[in-house]
């Protein structure tokens, strides 16, 4: 190039950049997928009048309890979601598992809610629920609810065709427990539970999956010493994970319902979500402070973290009819 | 009033660490084509950033004019994090003349981005971020310096360089709508300063022999602090009915680092090694330890009667020290006569640099991300004597590129608690420069 042209070209862009023509975008960034493990905060999904979806409720029901959920990804993208419904004939109380699917939390599930676990064994005893999901490379494992209120028990079944049918256990793996939650970590399977008999939440352990020990104390109880925390009175419905993380190193992961104030006779419990994690399975930790990850009301938390971002189901009352509502981090 | 005071808790945040952009990209196509070894070696407007004592050489008015861009691709667990991009028109000047028989030359140098020229960012506490290059390239860099020649081949030089804080208030008086927000009746009032923040550089430059320059300088540190200040106050209730609260009053401020730079002490020297080769080197320290943890302290005061038992404040919990250490900061670069002419003067150039990273992994509950860094670069450029016809003194036109790798780096948490978990960070940071500069 000549020399005039070259001074020509230097001076044109220097006269172009100074007034703004950049050659990169504007945005603010910085802040794109940071990792997470999901120990939130959780904020609910914003009401957004333009979706077909009433926000934050993903599963509703004018005349239904709609509760306990659980998620697990959905190959292809989205989500599948069980939940406990019951249905509208009688008797009451007989609730089932139902699954569905959606695609994106701004649209209708467009694989809606049809019940796939139904109580059908004998210890059961008409109700089965409160579903929690263990995947792996070849089949689900369920670990549910089942057995009459004052007696629960955990149940165990498998399904090879991505939760839509299950062949279940004659006999429950856990008696005397409730509100399972579950993770293996490939040598050892944990399972979450409260009691009927004892506060707090219990761990099992299995290294078959079948065949669980009960821990003989709990591994997370109340916190009444902490008087304003949000789990001082008590808690409940635990959701755990075996998470890994992108240095190889995993950890289990526990989210759970916790209550500040016993609920007035004759009304529902508000609680709100927080998070616990363990290492080894054996040492728990909670964040300080007696935060809750989801403020009330917000109980029977399900967590899917997928690296950068934790999705939360949860139960609550939409108007007067527990339902299913959808929190996200971040 | 309380979403109020949610929103506001909910602002409390963290801003990154930070300097400006010259500091992470150079000043000039030819101090960054040298990777910064400049404090002996610079021969221009840009001598208004390495050592305002190099001003004190020129013969002649300069201006140069050039464009600096620089794009971070820096990725957490290989996931890009979308750091912003820099850029902006670099512009420098030297007014050489004479005070009683003493050579001195007056200079200023600005960078002035075209994004925006200046960023006030806050990010929640503990999120991840690049430390070093979240919200440190967004901004005004402006210098002005005056440098004198001494006898014995001695020039001193030096200035101050300007940055600006940001303290303001915001005010509402009126009625806080209750229980519906929606019909509140305030006035509202905002009083924002953006703050003169004035930091020193000074510098020293001895030519030794014709073929060897020693030189020092010495820049100020400083910390930006973003500060905000809510105040609300009014009655509770609605508008038209008796107030469930007379004269509540909310009063929130917020104080933020919004951006540190370190005093640094560079030490370098420059040699004509052959006719056609010079080899500059610089030495600088970087006081990377003052750094202090850049998340917001938050004091609230709240009153609103007989409601005050309704909520509750928890202390702000005490904010973890990030735990910076200084870093030294060795710079290499050479300067190549390629080709003459009677009337052109091909130059090539070149540089390396490490930059030992000041921050500890990040094994608690910070997450300031940053790594060791190795630049290269590389450069040329053209000098024209008689350009056109209309020049009398040559015009050069230089450009560079430089290249900044920051390794792979783990931090892995010692709690199992801890919301952002193990990471992988590292990643590219890709710098150029076209400038021309003039002489009158």
């Amino acid at each position: 190039m000549r020399p005039a042209g070259l001074a020509l070209v230097s001076i044109a862009v220097a006269t172009a950049a100074g007034c703004g023509f950049g050659v990169a975008d504007d945005d603010s960034g910085g802040h794109r997928d940071l990792p997470t493990t999901g120990a939130g905060p959780f904020r609910r999904l914003p009401t957004d009048l333009d979706t077909p979806v009433d926000e934050p409720w993903l599963v509703t029901d004018l005349g239904l309890d709609v509760t306990e959920p659980e998620l697990l990804p959905r190959p292809g993208g989205g989500i599948r979601f069980f939940i406990t419904r019951e249905p509208a004939d009688v008797p009451i109380g007989d609730t089932q598992i139902w699954l569905g699917a959606v695609a994106d939390f701004a649209a209708l599930p467009d694989e809606p809610p049809a019940p796939v676990l139904v109580a059908d064994q004998p210890w059961e005893e008409g109700r089965v629920g409160a579903p929690a999901v263990v995947t792996l490379a070849d089949r689900l494992v369920l670990f549910y609810e089942g057995g009459a209120a004052a007696a629960p028990a955990i149940g165990r079944a498998e399904s090879t065709d991505g939760g839509r049918t299950w062949h279940k256990r004659a006999e429950p793996v856990l008696a005397g427990a409730r509100a399972p939650g579950a993770a293996f970590d490939g040598s050892t399977w944990l399972l979450a539970a409260t009691r009927p008999d004892a506060p707090g939440i219990w761990l099992a352990r299995s290294t078959d999956g079948e065949t669980f020990a009960l821990d003989p104390a709990p591994i997370l109880v109340a916190r009444p010493e902490l008087g304003d925390a949000f789990d001082s009175t008590a808690v409940a419905s635990p959701c755990l994970r075996w998470l890994v993380e992108s240095s190889g190193r995993g950890h289990w992961a526990l989210w759970y319902g916790g209550l500040e104030e016993a609920p007035d006779p004759g009304d529902a419990p508000r609680y709100a979500v927080g998070y616990a994690a363990s290492f080894d399975g054996a040492d728990w930790q909670r964040p300080a402070g007696g935060r809750p990850v989801l403020s009330q009301p917000a109980g029977a938390p399900a967590v899917l973290v997928d690296g950068t971002r934790a999705t939360l189901l949860y139960d609550a009352y939409n108007s007067r009819r527990p339902s299913v509502g959808v929190a996200t981090h971040p | 009033m309380r979403s109020v005071v949610v929103a506001a808790l909910l602002a409390a945040a963290a801003a990154p660490a930070a300097a400006n952009p010259i500091d992470l990209f150079g000043f000039g196509a030819r101090g960054q084509a040298m990777a910064g070894a400049q404090v002996a070696a610079v021969d221009d407007t840009s001598a208004n950033y390495y050592n305002p004592a190099r001003l004190a050489g020129q013969n002649a008015i300069r201006i140069d004019v050039g464009y600096q861009l620089a794009q971070p691709y820096l990725a957490i667990d290989d996931r890009g994090t979308g750091v912003d991009s820099a850029r902006g028109l670099a512009i420098g000047l030297a007014v050489p003349g004479q005070l009683r028989g003493v050579r001195l030359a007056l200079g200023a140098g600005v960078f002035l981005p075209d994004q925006q020229l200046t960023r006030t960012r806050t990010l929640p506490s503990g999120q991840p971020r690049w430390s070093l290059y979240d919200n440190r390239p967004q901004r005004l860099f402006l210098a002005a310096n005056l440098a004198f020649e001494l006898p014995y081949g001695i020039a001193i030089g030096g200035g101050l360089a300007y940055m600006s804080s940001t303290a303001g208030t915001v005010a509402l008086d009126g009625v806080v709508g209750f229980p519906d927000p929606a019909v509140s009746q305030l006035d509202l009032a905002i009083d924002v300063d953006l703050r003169t923040v004035r930091y020193p550089q000074v510098g020293a430059a001895w030519r030794a022999n014709p073929w060897l320059t020693v030189a020092a300088s010495y820049r100020g540190g400083f910390a930006l602090v973003l500060d905000q200040t809510f105040d609300i106050t009014g009655d509770i209730g609605s508008p038209g009915s008796p107030p469930l609260v007379d004269d509540g009053y909310l009063h929130l401020r917020s104080r933020a680092q919004d951006l540190f730079q370190p005093a640094q002490v560079t030490a370098g020297l420059a040699a004509t090694v052959t006719p056609r080769l010079a080899v500059a080197f610089d030495l600088a320290w970087h006081r990377w330890s003052a750094f202090e943890n850049p998340a917001a302290k938050i004091d609230i005061e709240l009153d609103i009667g007989d409601f005050n038992d309704l909520v509750d404040l928890p202390p702000q919990e005490r904010l973890p020290a990030p735990h910076f250490h200084d870093i030294v900061v060795p710079r290499l670069g050479v300067e190549y006569l390629a080709a003459r002419s009677a009337r052109q003067a091909w130059r090539v150039r070149g540089g390396y640099v490490y930059e030992p990273t000041p921050a500890p992994a990040q094994v608690g509950a910070t997450n300031f991300i940053d790594g060791d860094k190795h630049t290269v670069s590389v450069g040329g450029g053209v000098e024209i004597a008689d350009l056109a016809r209309v020049f009398l003194r040559p015009v050069s036109f230089d450009a560079s590129l430089a290249t900044t790798w920051l390794p792979e780096r783990s931090h892995t948490k010692l709690l199992a608690v801890d919301p952002v978990g193990d990471y992988r960070a590292g990643g590219w940071v890709l710098a150029a420069t076209l400038q021309s500069r003039w002489r009158f």
